[in-house]
């Protein structure tokens, strides 16, 4: 995510001076093989269907999105002004490539495609905060079947 | 923070897949990501991604042009927002010519239309603590997301200029040359002191983007700005 030394000076001061407390467990699980695996996006670059809600300044939840929608049926509200978005603007798949996912499926690289996905806003809450949340959506991925998640961080 | 399987990625901040348009160079950066997966030595797995991201092509010394030149009467708006509908109006045929190419145009996320947001601002800028908004949202995100929305539509007008610009360049075209900077950052200046915290807070965080703040706080300060 980015070299510290390609950001501006501000940039870079204010991400070295965040606070990151290290995790106190460190979770590690196995798996199918690749090909095997139902596969999920969970991304916190605050999408959301059109019509869904939009993201608060400071929002702890989190909204789903189907593994079908076409990408000008995604809006984007997350409150931080320090990214691009044009790439965005161009192509859902910069911050949450789920064609590029249901690629690999058809190429037979992955089992299947989560039925859904889901995003939060990722900025204004430390992790402690979000930890509920994930672990709604940890429940939910398990009920659709997923193992394996790709992270996607915005 | 310890995560369990870890790719990291040298690519701008909000592009985690690299480049728009590129699904090739997208599903290389999915399928490393995905492959550590497999990997049974960890935790934790770190692995940078070995490739930038493609650079983008530009013309260079690319003028931002305009195909017609109206001549915007402007004697019934406040004075503040002349210079962003003029702005506005200048930009409209080549936002056109972006939803012509692309089908369509971002929607709106504030529920306000471009002249709404504008006049929004414009009345915060002008020290209104309390502005009537066409909106159920509460105001701190109205702004917000009212800003989204006047950021969005300046990006599509500039995408539908000819030439081809960064992402960067974008910024940095918006963010110092345009009225539309100068609005947002006059409207935060006066939220800097409203009674509600979060108004506050959203103005010193989340309307001007850091690296911005003090040019155009000092531009504010000199009653400089784009004019019309």
């Amino acid at each position: 995510m980015v070299r510290l030394n390609d950001l501006p000076e501000e940039e870079r001061a204010h991400l070295l001076g965040k606070r990151i407390d290290p995790f106190q467990t460190a979770p590690f699980v196995h798996g199918p093989p690749l090909n095997k695996r139902r596969v999920a996006i969970v991304t916190t670059a605050g999408l959301h269907r059109i019509d869904d809600r939009q993201f608060s300044f400071v929002d702890l939840t989190y909204r789903v999105i189907p593994g079908d929608i076409p990408a000008e049926e995604l809006a984007m509200t997350h409150s931080s002004v320090h990214f691009d978005r044009t790439g965005f603007r161009e192509d859902v798949n910069v911050v949450f490539p789920i064609d590029r996912l249901h690629e690999l499926a058809k190429q037979g690289e992955i089992g299947s495609v989560a039925r859904f996905h889901y995003s939060l806003m990722g900025a204004g809450w430390l992790p402690e905060q979000i930890e509920p949340t994930a672990r709604q959506i940890g429940r939910l991925l398990k009920d659709d079947g997923v193992n394996a998640v790709v992270l996607s961080p915005v | 923070m310890r995560p369990p399987r870890f790719l990291g990625v040298p690519f701008e901040l909000g592009r985690p897949f690299g480049a728009p348009n590129r699904p090739e160079f997208q599903i290389r950066v999915l399928r490393a990501a995905l492959e550590l997966l497999e990997r049974q030595d960890g935790p934790p797995i770190l692995e940078d991604f070995p490739e930038d991201a493609p650079a983008e092509k530009t013309d260079s010394e690319a003028a931002w042009a305009c195909p017609v030149q109206f001549v915007i009467d402007q004697e019934d708006q406040p004075e503040r927002l002349r210079p962003v509908l003029a702005e506005i109006e200048q930009l409209k045929p080549w936002h056109e010519v972006y939803v012509e190419s692309r089908g369509r145009a971002a929607p709106s996320v504030s529920g306000l239309e471009l002249i709404q947001v504008v006049r929004l601002l414009g009345e915060l800028a002008e020290g209104n603590p309390a502005p009537e908004t066409a909106s159920k949202l509460e105001l701190r995100e109205v702004v917000r997301l009212g800003c989204d929305d006047l950021r969005t539509w300046y990006t599509e007008a500039t995408l539908g200029q000819p030439g081809r610009r960064t992402a960067q360049q974008i910024n940095e075209w918006f963010w110092t040359e345009t009225a539309a900077a100068y609005l947002i950052a006059a409207a935060a200046a006066e939220l800097a002191h409203h009674e509600d915290p979060w108004l506050r807070v959203l103005a010193a965080r989340a309307m001007v983007p850091r690296g911005y703040r003090e040019r155009l706080s000092s531009g504010l300060k000199q009653s400089k700005g784009p004019q019309p």
